[in-house]
């Protein structure tokens, strides 16, 4: 099926009527093609208009306190399991100071290799999520630019492809005094988000940033705050840029 | 706060803003789930299911392909119809009598901010003008989770008729919504 084909069976696809192998066929549209994208947006809010003329049947008002004990319930403590051996039936203990050391010295070997295997793949993990990132066709790329008045200098960028709860930051800025530090706000709504908090000497390569919220549409700003962060952003804004997607 | 707002802050495991969202949606996604099982009970476990989903499910959620609202809305659909499936029973059309009193449509407890409120008259308008085999192929469909093949079989049609009717009908809906008309 061609795209223009595949772009009339978006109402189908909303309703759930179509085969699997059609279905198909139109995510694949839906990945690539911002067309179908809106279509299938503009068909899925009209839906929420039909489900919004059915007929009002009020919730009984036990199911949020309901709720609120199923999600605490749903986000379990982790506990240490109980140990089970009994004084009397545990054998007895006994060791050199020789054995001591061996066993110190293994075991600090193999905490070492594991710390380092494990920072090496998650390390690799990261820039291949950045490589994909950047190298994505239809990632959105921004140019924060230098506030009026900040007296920041430097260079940064934010990319994202739309949609997607990842970014990356990339560009290069001063060092500032020991006890501050820069931080990154995503602007989706009325509260900034204070998402990332770096120092100058990590932005030399690009940082991968979990957004609060999928790209599309809002606002990138840096400030600089003392070091560890801030839950506002402390004015001047130093950078900002307008992510927009549509 | 708003949607976007309330949804960053659930991503971010902020159970408040969940419990938020429940109470603001609790009786649009009840009201859908009765209409499909057409049973209380039923459509309680309903509610409670759709927002476990949403909270374990959060970072599925991708804006560019609808509002927040759009996304309760298709899975709370897509839970009642698998629990009327679970019961082997079958939707029944109801009559669109009810589309005149606006005062007891679920749209008059959507959140004042909700953007979409404008549209809402002439979707209202063209749903009760829309042919009955029409409104009878989508309603089958979307309230009754029925694939074409058992709606053709359901209304001793052809395929391709239900195809057709299906397709033009959930076009005049969209353009009302769209203000095309």
């Amino acid at each position: 099926m061609n795209e223009s084909e595949l772009l009339q069976l978006i109402p189908e696809y909303v309703l759930g009527t179509l085969s699997e192998e059609e279905r198909r066929q139109v995510d694949a549209l839906l990945e690539h093609s911002a067309e179908a994208r809106e279509e299938l947006r503009s068909y899925q809010e009209m839906m929420v208009g039909v489900a919004a003329l059915s007929p009002r049947r009020q919730a009984p008002v036990h199911l949020n306190t309901d709720f609120k004990k199923l999600l605490e319930q749903s986000t379990p403590v982790a506990a240490p399991a109980p140990v089970s051996t009994t004084a009397s039936n545990r054998p007895p203990l006994r060791f050199t100071s020789q054995s001591l050391l061996l066993a110190a010295a293994a075991a600090l070997v193999l905490i070492l290799g594991v710390f380092l295997i494990t920072r090496t793949v998650q390390q690799n993990a990261q820039q291949q999520q950045i490589a994909a990132i950047t190298g994505d066709a239809s990632a959105v790329r921004v140019t924060l630019d230098v506030q009026p008045d900040s007296g920041a200098q430097g260079q940064v960028s934010f990319v994202a492809v739309p949609g997607q709860d990842r970014g990356v930051l990339l560009g290069t800025l001063p060092e500032l005094p020991a006890g501050q530090q820069y931080q990154l706000w995503i602007i989706a709504g009325e509260t900034p988000i204070g998402v990332k908090v770096y120092d100058a000497a990590e932005l030399t390569s690009e940082i991968l940033v979990d957004l609060p919220v999928p790209a599309r549409n809002f606002g990138v700003g840096i400030t600089v705050e003392p070091r560890g962060g801030s839950q506002t952003p402390t004015p001047p804004i130093a950078f900002f840029g307008s992510y927009q997607t549509s | 706060m708003d949607d976007t707002q309330l949804i960053a802050a659930i991503l971010r495991r902020d159970q408040d803003a969940m419990v938020a969202l429940h109470a603001r949606y609790a009786d649009l996604i009840y009201s859908i789930g009765y209409r499909i099982l057409n049973d209380s009970g039923t459509a309680e476990e309903c509610v409670q299911d759709v927002f476990m989903r949403v909270w374990q499910n959060t970072s599925q959620y991708d804006s560019g392909r609808g509002s927040l609202v759009a996304w309760l809305v298709g899975i709370a659909r897509n839970i009642a119809i698998d629990k009327l499936r679970q019961r082997g029973r079958q939707v029944t059309v109801d009559d669109r009598d009810g589309l005149d009193d606006s005062d007891r449509l679920v749209a008059a407890a959507m959140p004042e901010n909700w953007r979409d409120r404008e549209h809402l008259d002439a979707l209202r308008l063209q749903m009760k003008e829309l042919p009955d085999e029409q409104y009878q192929a989508l309603y089958l469909a979307y309230f009754g989770g029925m694939s074409q093949s058992d709606i053709a079989e359901h209304l001793n049609l052809p395929l391709g008729t239900v195809k057709t009717r299906m397709r033009l009908g959930m076009q005049k809906l969209r353009d009302a919504w769209l203000d095309k008309n």
